[in-house]
């Protein structure tokens, strides 16, 4: 770690998420002028602009940790693997928003304004070492969230989904908010990383043993849970996702999900963090909660969007397993190159990626049937597999890979997370003494609850597939149900990119674990 | 002389007491606009929190952080007003679309 006390030092450092800031301004500058006489001039800026900030971000990765401006921003593997993933669905919703957003409102240059700076938002998530940082970035993604949820301003569903979720989340925040007052009264400094010490030091609160540790760490975990979706502060998310345009949407089911996490490790998943030594227990048992009220919820819906929303409340619970399980190490490459793989954070990090893609890629399936049926129910898709075969085996392979088959991106996902917690369970490295003398093995029936859990699933993924596959079109006429689907450029070229992804990540799931292994996290995870 | 007999715990029944107001108004409320209030009252309880820790608990001398507290309750102040910003805009659109900012009526998108 280096550290300089000058308040400028590390600016270049900070590249990206300037030339993310100036992007947004840009792009809305570009929306304003422009109109609707080149309406595809801000989303082509806007991919340039993404495109542009990917390498930079890249380049920050270097295996080592700096905490620049005094120590409440950090730039590590750990941040740039966020950023990666935060810029990348950023682009990848560009793509999807462009034709979408230009068919409900004419003048739509602001609304990838919006989504720039969220992006930023994410990024800040990503690298926030001082609990100031983490809440302005967390309230960043979460404001430009509201807003690009009711983007559709003349539609009944989308105004109600936007203040259904500002108003959760204003209370999540305030909770979260609470909490982080508390935090600092404890620790008697707002950075997690300790100034003076030549090593990352975990906010000194092994000083300060407090009574109130536990409850900030509590509340901060219910602004956690809430960006992330976890049962029980998941009421907002089918009503937001449903009203919400699809393409926002998929951002949000995405974005700040993988971002929570990045805050979940920085703050909890750390060595010798005394902040409350029984979170991984408290966690546990919200995670199983998550994943089966999750792909319950999931069974009963009808809409492809509200079946979406409980699934990726379902995916928060399987990432979760992998938070609990943290315990395990890191993945290292051996001296002959194998790879030792059992460490939960690492694991967490291979879900998330394969996630951002097979997700998207049914997002994006959606929203070009949704375009052509005109209709969001489950039902009308139903004889796509005449009506367009290349959407239908897309969606079916993003479903699968959902739902954890091999070899597709989502079965290594749910692996890996899976067997951090059985090798966790076989150290029984979180136990909980009942009453009675009834030992639980906490990590080893979380791994059952997730696998049980990934049976359910299969469930209601694979009625679309029946749907596509063995039922004719309904409500259609027979002109019309012959009427092929032709999605736009934008969706067709992310379908293709996400198909691909989800492809590589699991026939060659290596690439990315050895990229894993090899970068240096935070926390003295070893 | 009040002051000085005033101590931390004081301030940090006072702030539990009214994020306690708060949430309570926030659950019991039905108007989007009194469950603002209530979200509002939650934020002031996080500031007087800082702003007393910052006052008794100030950092051992060295660390030159004197002024975490001060700097976060100010951002948090300023938070709060982006907050209600966007969130009387967010309801404005609401009764202009559906009528109504009452958040039981406001019931298209269920299970």
């Amino acid at each position: 770690m280096t550290l300089n006390l000058q308040p400028t030092a590390g600016l270049d450092q900070f590249a990206p998420e300037i030339l993310l800031g100036v992007l947004g301004l840009i792009v809305l500058g570009i929306g304003a002028l422009t109109k609707r006489r080149w309406p595809l001039a801000a989303p082509v800026v806007t991919l340039a602009g993404l495109f542009a900030c990917l390498p930079l971000v890249a380049m920050q990765w270097r295996h080592e940790q700096s905490v620049i401006f005094l120590g409440s921003y950090v730039v590590d593997d750990l941040a740039v693997f966020f950023k990666l993933v935060a810029v990348a669905a950023g682009g990848l919703v560009t793509l999807i928003a462009m034709s979408y957003m230009r068919r409900v409102d004419r003048d739509y240059g602001e609304f990838f304004a919006l989504l720039v700076w969220a992006v930023l938002g994410l990024c800040l998530m990503a690298g926030a070492a001082d609990l100031i940082v983490i809440l302005l970035a967390i309230e960043t993604v979460s404001l430009l969230s509201y807003v690009m949820t009711g983007y559709l301003r003349n539609e009944p569903r989308s105004a109600e989904a936007s203040l259904k979720y500002f108003l959760y989340g204003a209370v999540a925040s305030a909770v979260m908010i609470y909490g982080m007052s508390l935090l600092y009264g404890v620790a008697g400094t707002t950075k997690l990383y300790g100034l003076l010490g030549s090593e990352a030091l975990p906010m000194q609160l092994r000083l300060h043993p407090s009574p109130l540790q536990p409850i900030a760490a509590v509340l901060i975990l219910v602004g956690l849970g809430f960006k992330i979706a976890m049962v029980p502060f998941h009421w907002w998310a089918p009503d937001a996702y449903e009203g919400a345009p699809t393409p926002v949407t998929a951002f949000l089911s995405v974005g700040p999900k993988a971002a929570g996490f990045a805050i979940l490790a920085r703050l909890f998943m750390q060595e010798g963090n005394a902040l409350y030594p029984q979170w991984p227990t408290l966690v546990a048992v919200l995670a199983i909660a998550t994943m089966f009220l999750g792909n319950w919820a999931a069974i009963w819906q009808g809409n492809i969007k509200r079946m979406l929303a409980y699934s990726s409340i379902a995916h928060a619970g399987y990432m979760l397993i992998g938070v609990v399980a943290w315990q395990g190490g890191a993945w290292t490459v051996s001296d002959r190159g194998g790879i030792a793989s059992h460490g939960g954070l690492h694991a967490v990090l291979f879900y998330i990626a394969s996630y951002l893609f097979m997700n998207l890629g049914a997002f994006a399936v959606a929203i070009a049937i949704e375009r052509a049926t005109g209709c969001e129910s489950i039902e009308r898709y139903g004889g796509m597999a005449k009506r367009n075969p290349f959407l239908a085996i897309a969606m079916t392979i993003f479903l699968l890979s959902l739902s954890g088959i091999p070899p597709l991106a989502g079965f290594f996902g749910k692996f890996y997370v899976f067997n951090a917690a059985i090798r966790g369970a076989a150290d029984d490295a979180i136990s909980l003494s009942l009453p009675f003398g009834i030992h639980v093995n906490v990590l080893f029936w979380l791994a059952v609850a997730g696998v049980v859990n990934s049976m359910i699933a299969v469930y209601y993924y694979m009625n679309v597939v029946r749907l596509m596959y063995f039922q004719p079109a309904t409500g259609l006429d027979a002109e019309e149900a012959e009427h092929a689907i032709v999605p736009s450029v934008g969706v067709q070229s992310v379908i293709i990119i996400t198909l691909v992804a989800t492809f590589l990540l699991g026939l060659l799931p290596e690439a990315l674990v050895r990229f894993l292994a090899e970068s240096v996290f935070p926390g003295g995870l070893s | 002389m009040v002051l000085q007999q005033l101590g931390l715990q004081h301030f940090l029944a006072l702030s539990a007491i009214l994020f306690s107001v708060g949430l309570f108004g926030v659950i019991s409320r039905r108007n989007s606009i009194a469950i603002l209030l209530g979200v509002e009252l939650m934020l002031n309880a996080a500031n007087i929190n800082l702003i007393a820790f910052q006052r008794y608990l100030a950092p051992p001398a060295g660390l030159n952080l004197v002024l975490d507290g001060q700097i976060f309750a100010l951002i948090v102040i300023t938070l709060a007003a982006c907050e209600a910003a966007v969130g009387l805009a967010i309801i404005l659109n609401v009764y202009r679309v559906l009528r109504t900012t009452t958040a039981d009526e406001v019931s298209l998108l269920k299970w």
